[in-house]
């Protein structure tokens, strides 16, 4: 896994006024399945696009397959794009959309042909080969848009959130499917999407960029588990945020006063006494007590709860200013009005660069 | 209130000023000429009877149907570059060279034209930077003069549906032709041209069915040298010897020819069912 696919070096875009990529270093291996995952306007697009060809990077250099391609033109690099919207041709049919790669690459028309008929059952589509991409479901068009992208047989597979456009559960079953491909082709993915969940879900590694900038890179369970930054916090997931002070250190331990709490933190780097902190604490990594109970680290008075099937959802004051969101699964009686107590396991409370 | 009754107006303007004359006309085109040259009435096929001698076909129909050809074909081949490049400016840009394209909008037709019969004479200066390069080419009186003429007044007509289909053509199929390693020729083959025919399509048919018909053009720079279907037309109803009922038949002649070409084209965008 160690040998680089695409590596971005630096890499800024500017249109106009705006910065749309700020100094974007990334290196992706080869046969990755790695993500861009950002809101709309955070850069990642336009990363893809820059990886692409359609875009020139203002500065910084692009390497594929370790050779520099910062001013190849698209129809020269090793890289084909699945296209947001798909961008089948509406006037060829299934067949001729897949082809046309391998035409351009001038091969014999059986080695197409062979193919062409050899993508169309890997996504599912034979026997829909001489239908018009109008006269397919959106489901169709996204597998003949990935067909026509994998057919060149491509060292890098890029998606621009290909998945964008289908209703939850088709989206559920591409995202198998896709995971499925990228197993049994072992060519690299790069994901673009602004849906965190299936980020996390697909992806062997994430980057999670905003405003441009690469936030963080890591697993799913390192951004998940150890975010960085108090976005990457509350972008992935949820995050309950508590404004504190260091008041006692032992080693990598420390007691933060929160308002008129306190609580025990672990953290990677030593701590100053009176350093400002901002530590974040998953709504679904806090279980609900009795307030009576021992281990119980603070008690509260329940404000609301949202039952939502799988999980209820309760508002639960701590302290005059501060409230947190909890997540159980399932339904336990709690009903609002009542004094509960709140615990965590230690690790749970992660301690967050004030960035 | 009852949506029908806003037909009415313009209903009744089409039967009034269209249907109506287009029924005289067409009981004038089986009608006898009488010794004025008006209309005797009666029934007969002699007019169109008439029509059957090569002498026309060779002549003022085959010079309509030859230079509305090459005035499509020449359109096309100077509108598309433009149309195309309009359709790729940013917004302001665009607008303003769309306006130009119309500009000579403003001004009458037969003056252009008129001011085209000043540029071709033998003494203007077109003809004179032409001999200077050893081109002793006649313009005025000629076919070339004509064919001229027809372009430049039908251009504009083959530029506008062009720009409307091409601007609206998704660049991104642009962007996915080149990603699948297209060079430029071959998206512009492949991608942009076949998916801008209803553009083609309906710009030919705007300047090919007015160009046949047309008799200004061919009039003032054909000066009476290069006989059109138009030009026979409008002389026999307002030429020296007029003869009404044959003129009819002519009239009814090229809208029949016309209707031809218009069924071919609403076939041809029924069949591209790619579309929508």
């Amino acid at each position: 896994m160690d040998e680089v696919s695409v590596e971005l070096r630096e890499i800024s875009k500017r249109f106009g006024q705006t910065l749309a990529v700020d100094r974007v270093t990334l290196q992706i291996y080869k046969g990755e399945f790695f993500s861009l995952l950002g809101p709309s306007g955070c850069g990642k697009t336009t990363t893809l696009r820059i990886i692409a060809g359609f875009e020139r990077p203002t500065s910084g250099e692009l390497f594929i397959n370790g050779r520099r391609a910062t001013e190849t033109p698209p129809q020269e690099r090793d890289v084909n794009l699945v296209f947001q919207h798909y961008a089948l041709f509406p006037h060829l049919t299934v067949e001729q959309n897949v082809a046309f790669g391998l035409e351009m690459q001038k091969l014999p028309r059986a080695t197409i042909r062979e193919r062409v008929g050899k993508v169309l059952e890997l996504v599912r589509l034979d026997g829909l080969g001489s239908r018009f991409p109008s006269q397919l479901s959106g489901g169709q068009q996204q597998r003949v848009a990935l067909a026509r992208a994998l057919v060149p047989e491509p060292s890098v597979l890029l998606l621009d959130e290909p998945l964008g456009a289908l209703d939850l559960k088709l989206r559920q079953e591409m995202q198998l499917e896709l995971k499925r491909l990228q197993r049994e082709l072992k060519i690299t993915f790069l994901y673009v999407t602004h849906d965190q969940e299936e980020a996390l879900k697909l992806s062997d590694r994430l980057a999670v960029m905003h405003g441009g900038r690469v936030l963080q890179v890591g697993t799913p369970q390192e951004i998940y588990e150890r975010p960085a930054t108090r976005f990457v916090a509350d972008f992935i997931g949820e995050s309950n945020f508590l404004e504190g002070r260091v008041v006692h250190t032992a080693g990598t331990r420390a007691v933060v006063q929160i308002g008129p709490l306190q609580t025990n933190v672990l953290s990677d780097s030593p701590l100053q006494i009176n350093q400002p902190v901002t530590l974040a604490l998953r709504p679904e990594r806090i279980q609900l007590c009795f307030p009576d109970e021992d281990n119980s680290t603070w008690t509260g008075l329940v404000e609301e709860v949202l039952y939502a099937g799988k999980e209820t959802r309760y508002r639960v004051r701590v302290s005059p200013e501060i409230i947190l969101t909890v997540s159980t699964p399932g339904s336990n009686g709690i009903a609002v009005g009542e004094r509960v107590g709140l615990t965590w396991a230690p690790q749970s409370l992660r301690l967050i660069h004030s960035a | 209130m009852n949506a029908r009754i806003l037909l009415w107006p313009g209903l009744a303007w089409l039967v009034l000023f269209f249907a109506a004359p287009l029924g005289i006309i067409l009981l004038i085109s089986f009608a006898h000429r009488s010794p004025q040259g008006i209309v005797s009435w009666g029934f007969n096929l002699g007019n169109y009877l008439r029509l059957v001698d090569p002498l026309y076909w060779t002549g003022p129909f085959g010079n309509s149907l030859v230079l509305a050809a090459l005035t499509t074909i020449v359109c096309l081949i100077l509108g598309y570059p433009v149309a195309y490049s309009i359709a790729r400016r940013p917004a302001p840009l665009k607008n303003l060279l769309l306006f130009l394209v119309i500009l000579p909008f403003f001004t009458n037709f037969l003056v252009r034209i008129y001011a085209w019969f000043i540029l071709l004479r033998p003494e203007g200066w077109i003809a004179g930077v032409l001999r200077s390069v050893g081109l002793d080419l006649a313009l005025l009186g000629s076919p070339l003069g004509v064919l001229i003429g027809l372009v430049y007044g039908y251009l504009p007509f083959m530029i506008l549906p062009l720009y409307a289909t091409l601007e609206r053509l998704d660049v991104t199929l642009v962007e996915a032709a080149h990603d699948l390693g297209a060079t430029r020729w071959q998206s512009f083959w492949r991608i942009i041209l076949p998916l801008s025919r209803p553009g083609m399509i309906a710009g030919s048919v705007l300047v090919f069915i007015p160009v046949l018909g047309e008799f200004i053009t061919p009039k003032l720079l054909g000066g009476g040298k290069v006989p059109m279907f138009g030009v026979l037309i409008e002389e026999k109803f307002l030429g020296r010897v007029p003869d009404w009922p044959f003129g009819a038949a002519l009239a009814v002649t090229l809208m029949a020819l016309v209707s031809l070409v218009l069924a071919r084209y609403f076939h041809q965008v029924k069949e591209s069912r790619w579309i929508g």
